[in-house]
């Protein structure tokens, strides 16, 4: 299970990386990538994004 | 192999000064950006108090985008307060795609071997030197005996190092800000504007750029914002009420942390600075001073321990030593601020700025400030005395 990022919105400013409570989020020179063996669906990185780049 | 005495991953401020020091001290230094080049995409509102430019890396020109003269603070309901500073609190908007690749050439300058598209992405450790495993237009590895992480808000490396740097969501804020163009804005003066239907736990501010010219933006509080009302709400909402036919010309966004600094920021063979240890101001988030500080002593440290051959945490511990007692200080007051400040609700706020504005601009300092905004709670009163005695 995993989230999904929404690349036209993503900024690459690497705020989901640090909050995400399982590390599965990883901010490479301009890509995101959200680790489907840790990412638990909680849900922190959807709310705290702050152009709304990450959902379900 | 290539072998170095100290590897630096990240070229912004912080790490750009820490390895210009640590090539002036003589030893044989690499500093790593990941991003094909450095100061691009800005991550930053831009201000910066005149002080630290000063103290570590004079004042040229083209970082210049405006001179900044005073504060205007103001309230969601209209009440403002004007802050006239003194000469020694004045401060910059800067230009930091310039600013940060200026840094870091002048490091390159100093002997640093400076590569971008450098990506630092595991290192491994044995009993007196590190290998860090490289990713970009070639994998490679190199061995150096010290690390210096500076590698900002995203950073992975302090956890490659055994060091837990998850943030929690009161003590970080999520931002936008954009560079508005064909704007009217005053030229010498920043705006920040509280309110919690503005920027719910932190503010909005408006830097000038330069003929109507300006950063806009906010942050919001980790636990105040949600996916329908993120930083992109409340920006939206703040700029058509405020601007009418501006151009966006730059989108900027970015995590800032408004915690303590890092608990250990130091190890066998690393220091951590900057961004990377958390030292942005808990209140106001600047970062750039801290940074540029952080990089310094971290710079100075380093070469102190390669001349002495001791890269133990026992003596570079005097670098956290150095940071918690000026600007590691300074954070720890300014959280406590920070978590009373946020639990303002518009009433208290708007009271603030009315009693904020009789006073006179040139008398209003951040310290009356604080004593007035918090002038019914005693326990930061007493930690006010502390701070500005």
């Amino acid at each position: 299970m995993a989230v999904k990022l929404n690349i036209n919105k993503c900024c690459y400013c690497g705020g989901c990386v640090p909050i995400c409570p399982e590390g599965a989020i990883y901010l490479a020179e301009k890509k995101i990538t959200i680790n489907e063996k840790y990412c638990t669906e909680c849900g922190l990185c959807i709310k705290v994004c702050p152009v709304g780049a990450i959902d379900y | 192999m290539e072998k170095y005495d100290v590897v630096v991953i990240g070229a912004g401020p912080a790490g750009s000064v820490a390895s210009k020091i640590i090539a002036e001290g003589g030893y044989k230094v690499l500093l790593l950006e990941k991003r094909q080049e450095i100061g691009r995409p800005v991550r930053c509102a831009e201000g910066v108090s005149k002080k630290w430019l000063d103290k570590y890396t004079g004042i040229k020109d083209r970082w210049i985008s405006s001179e900044i003269q005073g504060a205007l603070l103001k309230s969601w309901s209209g009440q403002k307060a004007l802050m006239e500073y003194k000469q020694v609190d004045k401060g910059f908007i800067i230009d930091r795609a310039v600013f940060d690749f200026d840094l870091a050439r002048e490091s390159a300058n100093s002997g640093t071997v400076v590569r971008t598209k450098n990506s630092a992405v595991d290192i491994k450790k044995f009993d007196d030197h590190y290998e860090i495993f490289i990713k970009g237009l070639k994998n490679y590895k190199v061995k150096t005996k010290l690390i210096v992480a500076a590698d900002g808000i995203e950073g992975k490396i302090p956890s490659l190092l055994g060091i837990n740097n998850q943030l929690k969501p009161n003590d970080v804020e999520y931002c936008l800000n954009y560079q508005l163009d064909n704007v009217d804005i005053k030229n010498n003066y920043i705006e920040m504007i509280g309110g919690n239907t503005l920027a719910p736990g932190g503010y909005v501010w408006i830097f000038p750029k330069g003929e109507r010219s300006a950063n806009v933006g906010l942050g919001v509080l980790a636990t105040r914002s949600t996916k329908d009302k993120n930083a992109k709400y409340y920006l939206d909402k703040f700029v058509e009420k405020r601007f009418k036919n501006k151009s966006i010309t730059k989108v900027v966004a970015g995590a800032v942390t408004v915690s303590k600094p890092l608990k250990k920021m130091v190890g066998d063979g690393f220091m951590i600075v900057g961004d990377s240890a958390r030292l942005t101001n808990p209140l106001t988030g600047a970062g750039i001073g801290n940074a540029l500080e952080s990089g310094f002593l971290a710079g100075k440290r380093a070469v102190e321990a390669l001349d002495n051959s001791d890269i133990s945490e026992k003596f570079l511990k005097e670098y956290q030593k150095n940071i918690m007692n000026g600007i590691g200080k300074t954070s720890k007051y300014f959280y406590k601020i920070k978590e009373a400040f946020v639990k303002f609700d518009d009433k208290e706020i708007d009271n603030m700025i009315k009693m904020l504005s009789e006073i006179k601009p040139d008398d209003l300092n951040l310290g009356k400030l604080l004593k007035i905004a918090f002038k019914n709670n005693k326990e930061i009163i007493s930690l006010l005395k502390k701070m500005f005695f």
